[in-house]
């Protein structure tokens, strides 16, 4: 069909030598596959929006410290649940069981689900965009400054960038804006799509624009930049439409968003679209505030992904694709294990993740992600590096080879617990290590043998006397708590004389002002302030 | 080598282009030349969204700083517009029922009221600067509690206000500007619990970059900043008005960029305002002005002449912050600078930009009869809903606007567009380029006009060829004269140009 050679520069040749920029790493490679065939495996990609909320998705339903403290308002309650490991104590949210087949339960009944709990990389950020773009561009950054430029899957398929464009797009991006993700070294390897038929009429009145050899410069490169976007848009509008056309859905789903993007995956699938990567999202996970329990925000997007999955899967099962096909679930972090005061979750790091279809291990893999120790005074460690998942995906699912997965995610990655999560991975004894999960839990904040945590730590408090020299034994203390407990005040004189308890409460952490009434004479006095086993004192004046 | 922003992480991912930049200017010295109307064209394009003809001929053969100057002083005239209806009306907390219209409602119009300002102004670079300045000091209006009109829209006047002034009162203002109190916590940065997400943005994003501060800086910044409350409710204090809570700021000695902020006065607004606030941003410029300079010259250069450039062009970047410095961070010298000089007007740097959707939308439509609601929507579409960039770092801009979803779209809309017109409108209007009688010159209008570049001859001849659509060049003359003819064969050029990349370049 080419009207035009999609890529200009294409007298490089095949085989040729490149330099390709991974992380902080120049890899100078011979390209060994720039001819490669690719199997006909399909990745269905669902990207979750905001940080999913990974400890309410998995509940440690027999915890104590689940219901007490780290969600006593937010937790799913144990009659809710349904128990999907006894040994293990976790359980699913009752919104996973919702849609076709009993949804995402029904996919761990039938062993087509894959539970990994604790992934997320070292140094986690906070950002929901930051946080995003490492995911997409499957780099972890020595620093915040460093630039991301590609994405894991743009790089995959930069071997081919010398070459005509294929019939079916590389990648499909089912949504609005560009994803990092698909950003290649030199052009978007995702063609985004939300109606076939209209991209198809939009598409074919986009020409091809041909201008004089202007010499190498910022016009040309915009304007061949822009022109290439529709030489695509014309090609694959064109194919998509055709797969559109002659594909078709068994299974029934649900009329939502989530839902209809894998409704229109599925077809373009039996239509005979030969695209590798499907790209859906759901937005709406951020739940800083008013995520609710079980009638809340975050119970409801569950639910949407549940019936999404459960359909598309069934559907998948009955076109005939289910050996060809896996799906992964993607959010850019989990949320912290306590709940904020706003009846909310914040970000926070690791994740559970889920993967499904026929050709994975339907096994739970790591405890629970509320279980992995925290790594500073309210966020926990990661157990599994996002980029395993990655690594098996284009080892075992893409049938890349260990350099060329090597190249696009700038090292080698360990299988999930050694092993892996898809059925036909091969273990590997050259992989490094998994990494290290410290097993103390020494920053939990609220763990009560920590010393080191910042709820033991007397300065996180702070209190001040008003007015102070005081007169007439009347004063009031202004007091703010870092964490609640019983307050007891002791008065004593400089000479170590004790004057008693003056003061004792339970406060919740907060700021208070206590009236305070002293004992004695004038002089110099020491107030020893007790709050459980923090202890400080405070010099005042009487007068 | 400058450090590098959250900015410059988000917009330049992609690809770098090896080009041959060796031969354009890198002076800043003024481009002497009387101007063409292609160069007055490209000053206008990039000045405003999208270009007026009868403003562009006047301005053909005059010296570009005599032109400059006057887009600057109109903007000055310009700083006022006649607000919105609504803009000073006010809701009390219990009035819930027409919350929604204050919400939802009033914001829209408000997006419609600005488009109307960018379509209207064809003369001063006010509207440019005032969306750069949106894009750049980000607030989201649709979060989590939704910030209602009348705050939205003081911002967007303080923005009209300041835009091009001391880069310092700038700073000073928005930082206690309601809109930005409530989307960056500011509303909830009190002295028991300091909120750090103003004083880590105005680092981070609004001044200096990252990777020039330390979490300390960070934390003190936000401690100085607390206090600060904006009042949303005529119930509870005077509707709109940031109010200072003394209870709620933290008097302790902080140490930022390591000056002592001592509170060694009585505690009130006006003292507050001046020895914390003003003093924050006097020491952010003291001691880091250089790394300020250098990230805003860089951002406006993207702005304003290229978005991705290359390193030759650092030079000029960085004599524009030597600028920036010595102006005691004046703005306008700034800007003056760069759009009067030899690099400007380079002809390496025409026709280069990507088209944000406002340029595209709005500097089409500007020609036309198109409703705001339309141009809003179709903007959104594209990926620019005003007061709603994507996050607080604003719009990625640059390639990020032309993708397999924008593209077709914009030219289906724009297409719309044209066939909404009258035929004889399209005629009159096409008229006052004084070439609408010959074929050939009437393409060359047309073309000039809407692309980024002059095209070369084969696709000017292929453009003519549409609009004559098989009839013979030489009854042209005669077709012109009857409006509704030509005006429909005008059309079929217009959708033509609309197809092309080099529409969507200026």
């Amino acid at each position: 069909m080419d009207r035009r050679k999609f890529i200009q520069q294409s007298s490089l040749g095949l085989g040729v030598i490149s330099n390709f920029k991974v992380d902080k790493m120049e890899v100078s490679a011979f390209q060994p596959e720039v001819t490669a065939t690719e199997n006909d495996n399909v990745l269905v990609v669902i990207q979750l929006f905001g940080g999913n909320d990974g400890i309410n998705t998995i509940t440690p339903y027999e915890w104590d410290r689940y219901y007490n403290d780290f969600r006593p308002q937010l937790h799913i309650p144990q009659s809710a649940v349904t128990p999907i490991s006894k040994e293990k104590g976790l359980a699913m949210h009752p919104s996973l069981k919702v849609g076709v087949n009993e949804g995402i339960l029904g996919l761990h009944k039938a062993g087509k689900l894959s539970i990994i709990q604790g992934v997320g990389y070292d140094i986690p950020s906070y950002s929901h965009f930051r946080s995003t773009d490492i995911w997409f561009s499957g780099i972890v950054p020595a620093n915040d400054g460093q630039l991301l430029r590609t994405g894991w899957m743009g790089r995959y398929f930069d071997r081919y960038d010398n070459q005509e464009l294929p019939e079916s797009p590389y990648c499909i991006h089912i949504g609005k804006n560009p994803s990092l993700m698909f950003q290649g070294d030199k052009s978007e390897k995702a063609i985004l799509v939300e109606d076939p038929e209209e991209f198809f009429n939009q598409g074919k009145v986009i020409d091809d624009h041909e201008i004089e050899n202007q010499n190498a410069s910022y016009f040309s490169s915009e304007f061949d930049y822009i022109n290439n976007i529709g030489v695509q848009v014309n090609h694959y509008s064109k194919s998509i439409k055709k797969a559109f056309d002659a594909g078709k859905n068994i299974e029934s789903y649900v009329d939502k968003s989530l839902s209809n993007q894998m409704k229109l995956v599925a077809r373009l699938i039996d239509g005979g679209l030969k695209t590798k990567v499907f790209f859906v999202e759901l937005f709406g996970f951020d739940t800083h505030a008013g995520q609710g329990g079980l009638d809340g925000v975050h119970s409801r997007l569950l639910a949407e992904v549940s019936e999404a999955i459960g359909s598309f899967q069934s559907d998948i099962e009955k076109l005939g694709f289910s050996k060809k096909v896996i799906g992964i679930t993607v959010s850019e972090f989990g949320r912290r294990p306590y709940e904020n005061g706003s009846m909310g979750t914040d970000h926070g790091t690791s994740n559970v993740m889920f993967a499904f279809g026929d050709e994975v291990k339907g096994e739970i893999f790591g405890s629970h992600m509320a279980f992995v120790p925290f790594r500073d005074h309210e966020n926990l460690y990661f157990r599994y590096d996002y980029r395993s998942i990655y690594w098996e995906i284009l080892r075992t699912w893409f049938g890349a080879t260990s350099e060329y997965a090597e190249k696009v995610l700038g090292g080698k990655f360990a299988l999930v617990d050694e092993k892996g999560f898809i059925g036909k991975t091969v273990i590997d004894k050259t992989l490094p290590p998994p990494p290290i999960v410290p097993v103390a839990n020494n920053n939990d904040p609220k763990s009560p043998n920590n010393p080191n945590n910042p709820a033991n730590i007397t300065e996180q408090d702070y209190f001040q006397m008003f007015p102070n020299p005081v007169v007439d034994n009347k004063g009031v203390l202004s007091m703010v708590l870092y964490a609640g407990g019983s307050v007891t005040i002791t008065q004593n004189h400089i000479s170590g004389q004790g004057l008693g308890e003056i003061h004792v409460k339970n406060y919740r952490p907060g700021s208070y002002v206590l009236p305070i009434e002293l004992r004695g004479g004038p002089g110099m006095y020491i107030l020893h302030i007790r709050v459980t086993n923090r202890n400080h004192f405070l010099k005042i004046l009487k007068i | 080598m400058t450090t590098i922003s959250r900015r410059e992480i988000l917009t330049t991912f992609l690809p770098t282009i090896t080009t041959n930049r060796q031969e354009v200017s890198l002076s800043l010295d003024p481009f002497e030349e009387p101007l063409t109307l292609i160069q007055v064209y490209h000053l206008l394009r990039r000045a405003t969204f999208g270009v007026s003809h009868d403003v562009a001929m006047s301005f053909v053969g005059k010296k570009a700083s005599e032109v400059v100057d006057r887009l600057l002083s109109n903007a000055e005239a310009k700083k006022s517009p006649a607000a919105p209806y609504w803009a000073n009306t006010t809701i009390r907390d219990s009035e819930s029922d027409k919350l929604a219209k204050y919400q939802y409602e009033y914001n829209e119009d408000l997006m419609q009221w600005w488009i109307k300002l960018m379509s209207k102004d064809s003369d001063s670079i006010l509207e440019k600067m005032v969306l750069f300045w949106h894009g750049h000091f980000v607030s989201q209006y649709d979060i989590c509690n939704i910030i209602i009109a009348p705050i939205m829209y003081r911002q967007n006047d303080l923005f009209r206000k300041m835009y091009l002034g001391s880069f310092a009162t700038f700073l000073e203002k928005i930082t206690i500007d309601g809109a930005m109190l409530l989307y960056l916590n500011g509303n909830s940065n009190i002295k028991d619990a300091p909120n750090e997400n103003y004083a880590r943005e105005l680092m981070e994003l609004f001044s200096m970059g990252i990777g020039n501060y330390t979490e300390d800086d960070v934390r003190e910044a936000a401690k100085i900043l607390t206090g600060w409350k904006i009042v949303i409710y005529s119930n509870q204090g005077e509707a709109y008005l940031p109010t200072f809570d003394v209870n709620k700021f933290d008097t302790g000695t902080k140490t930022f960029f390591g000056e002592k902020f001592e509170v060694n006065y009585p505690v009130n607004k006006e003292n507050v305002y001046k020895n914390s606030i003003q003093q924050l941003i006097a020491v952010i410029l003291k001691k880091k002005g250089k790394e300020v300079a250098n990230f805003m010259c860089n951002k406006l250069y993207r702005a304003l002449v290229y978005s991705n450039p290359e390193k030759v062009d650092q030079q000029v970047i960085t004599n524009l912050a030597n600028i920036f410095v010595s102006s005691n961070f004046d703005l306008k010298a700034v800007v003056s600078a760069i759009l009067k000089s030899k690099h400007f007007f380079d002809p390496q740097n025409m026709g280069v930009q990507i088209k944000s959707p406002a340029e595209t939308v709005v500097g089409f439509a500007k020609n036309f009869v198109v409703e705001e609601l339309f141009q809003r929507q179709m903007m959104t579409q594209m990926g620019m809903q005003l007061l709603s960039p994507p996050n607080v770092a604003g719009w990625k801009g640059y390639r990020s606007w032309m993708t397999t979803k924008t593209y077709p779209y914009a030219i289906k809309y724009l297409t719309e567009i044209i066939n909404n017109q009258s035929n004889n409108y399209l005629a009159d209007w096409a008229r006052k380029f004084g070439t609408f009688d010959d074929p050939y010159k009437l393409t060359i209008s047309m073309a000039t006009f809407f692309l980024g570049k002059v095209p070369d001859d084969k696709r000017m001849t292929r453009f003519t060829q549409i609009l004559l659509a098989g009839a013979p060049d030489y009854e042209w003359f005669q077709l012109s004269k009857n409006s509704d003819t030509a005006g429909f064969k005008l059309k079929g050029l217009l959708k033509e140009i609309v197809k092309a990349p080099d529409f969507y370049l200026c």
